[in-house]
């Protein structure tokens, strides 16, 4: 007798029913799951397998469609699936029989209507395997242990509980193996249809971390994530690199310029505590991309600068407080003179990015 | 200020930066005297000497660890006699044969010389560790960009307060009416 038990659509492995099928009814499940080979072997769609890996490899491989189909046919009575049409996991576990058990499980996510059901002629659910993103083939577990096995998908919102011991392949395809770090040496197995000489291998690895290098300076670099591709991003980088230190140039320039006016009594400012009130500045700058500058009047940018920039630190300061944005206009009117006006260039929506950023 | 300010990260980069270009900034106005008018190349030489100090300090507080600042001290340290070198190795620079012509990356070998000249020491390092060398060295002309700009604004609102204190009377009438 076939029992099957609804279960949640949990990953817990020990969801799961053992039953005990008899000899002759398995025989006759072999037959007809024989017969539907061919019928349900174009309605399988292919679905990667993220099984766990104890799972035994000595099973006979069969289309779970085809399975499906087959246990439709069979009439079990004592098949009782619950309700819930989206997210069964129906558990089939036979742990004692030699010739096989069945058990096919899926726990059907919403998103994914992957169904591995036995379906009973209750269910009407049988021979619609959707597709799905996993391949995976169901199979009969001839010599049994119905251990449990909680597949895992890929997607994180499809959960699929494979309790039952299926035989999986994993893909056919031809990868390349994962490289397996030893503390000696890192092995690296050859990809299929390329050398395998000590020049290629290390000549690849060189190459994958050079790849790695520039996905880190993608990050940090703003603005490459668009361009693909090794010239692209050194361009990109290559710019901000030099946008960076134009920048620096160019507030070197201001500070050269604000200077003469410094009067002395600016000495006590930069005792210990200036720096270190400095220093506590959040430094997150996020710089729009610097292809982009314009080249605008120093003026107009500045002066919106330096009003941005100076009502900042006088809300920081308050008990230096007394200036409001007017005056900071009217010293920046005077300290940038004209010369340094037409000297300069200014990055107008950088600048406006760099001088608010700074401070939050 | 009465309470005491102390940086979240005493021993960062950018804390070790920070005091250092600021007392690099200490110095060079004392050594400014009297407040002159500034003329063009005065004010000139003062950028200079500031650029130069947000470098120096930049790469000190980074140590020796990198390369890149290794050369950047290097190059400030022998400045003069490394002019004089410069001076004498553009001439040879045409018979120089290239760096490093790795015929792998010959496609890009244009943006790699680029970078390995942006890149202080960037010159004698296969393309791996230039790569290395780049990020890091964003990363702290980042936190020196940000910082200096701060720096910037400090200065300046200590200049207006200056102006108050020194008893303006324009300015006291403008920052009474003008509320923060």
């Amino acid at each position: 007798m076939l029992r099957c038990v609804a279960q949640s659509t949990t990953s817990s492995p020990e969801k799961y029913a053992v039953m005990g099928m008899d000899m002759s009814v398995l025989e006759k499940q072999t037959a007809v799951l024989q017969r539907l080979y061919q019928q349900q072997e174009h309605s399988w769609q292919p679905q990667e397998a993220n099984i766990n890996p104890t799972i035994h490899q000595n099973m006979p491989n069969l289309q779970p469609a085809k399975y499906d189909q087959c246990l439709d046919e069979i009439s079990l009575p004592s098949f009782a699936i619950s309700g819930r049409e989206q997210q069964q996991h129906i558990g089939f576990a036979c742990p004692e029989l030699t010739s096989g058990s069945v058990s096919a499980v899926s726990n059907n996510s919403s998103k994914t209507k992957h169904d591995h059901q036995i379906n009973s002629g209750m269910l009407k659910r049988e021979g619609t395997v959707s597709n799905s993103t996993r391949k995976r083939k169901a199979e009969f577990d001839v010599e049994e242990d119905c251990k449990d096995k909680g597949a895992e998908r890929e997607a994180g919102e499809v959960q699929s509980d494979i309790t039952v011991k299926t035989d999986r392949e994993t893909s056919t395809d031809t990868s390349s193996k994962e490289s397996i770090q030893k503390p000696d040496y890192i092995h690296v197995r050859a990809r299929r249809g390329q050398a395998t000489d000590s020049h290629s291998l290390a000549e690849r690895a060189r190459r994958e971390k050079i790849s790695k290098k520039m996905k880190y300076l993608q990050d940090l670099v703003p603005g490459c994530n668009k361009v693909t591709g090794k010239a692209g991003m050194l361009d990109e980088i290559i710019n901000y690199v030099q946008s960076l230190q134009k920048q620096v140039e160019f507030l070197s320039m201001k500070l050269a310029a604000l200077n003469p006016r410094l009067d002395f009594s600016i000495d006590d400012f930069f005792s210990k505590e200036i720096p270190a009130y400095i220093a506590s500045f959040p430094t997150q700058l996020q710089v729009s991309n610097p292809t982009s500058l314009q080249y605008n009047p120093l003026q107009e940018g500045a002066i919106s600068c330096g009003v941005d920039i100076a009502m900042s630190p006088s809300q920081m300061l308050p008990q230096k407080e007394g200036s409001s944005s007017v005056p900071i206009t009217e010293v920046y009117h005077d300290s940038s003179s004209a010369h340094q006006a037409r000297m300069l260039p200014t990055w107008d929506s950088e600048w406006q990015n760099l001088f608010s950023a700074g401070f939050h | 200020m009465t309470t005491q300010i102390i940086p979240s990260n005493p021993d960062s980069i950018k804390t070790r930066f920070t005091y250092s270009f600021v007392r690099a900034l200490k110095k060079l106005n004392k050594s400014r005297g009297a407040s002159v008018s500034p003329s063009m190349k005065e004010t000139y030489r003062r950028y200079h000497m500031i650029r130069v100090a947000s470098y120096a300090s930049m790469a000190s507080a980074v140590g020796s660890k990198r390369a890149w600042s290794r050369a950047v001290l290097w190059k400030i340290r022998n400045r003069t006699s490394h002019r004089a070198l410069k001076k004498k190795s553009r001439i040879h620079a045409l018979t120089r044969t290239k760096v490093r012509e790795n015929p792998r990356s010959d496609l890009n070998f244009h943006q790699e010389n680029d970078l390995r000249k942006l890149v202080p020491g960037g010159e004698g390092m296969d393309f791996c560790r230039l790569l290395n060398e780049t990020a890091h060295y964003i990363k702290c002309l980042r936190t020196q960009a940000t910082t200096i700009v701060v720096v910037w604004a400090v200065v300046v609102v200590g200049v207006i307060v200056g102006r108050i204190g020194d008893g303006c009377g324009g300015w006291v009438e403008m920052s009474v009416t003008c509320d923060k």
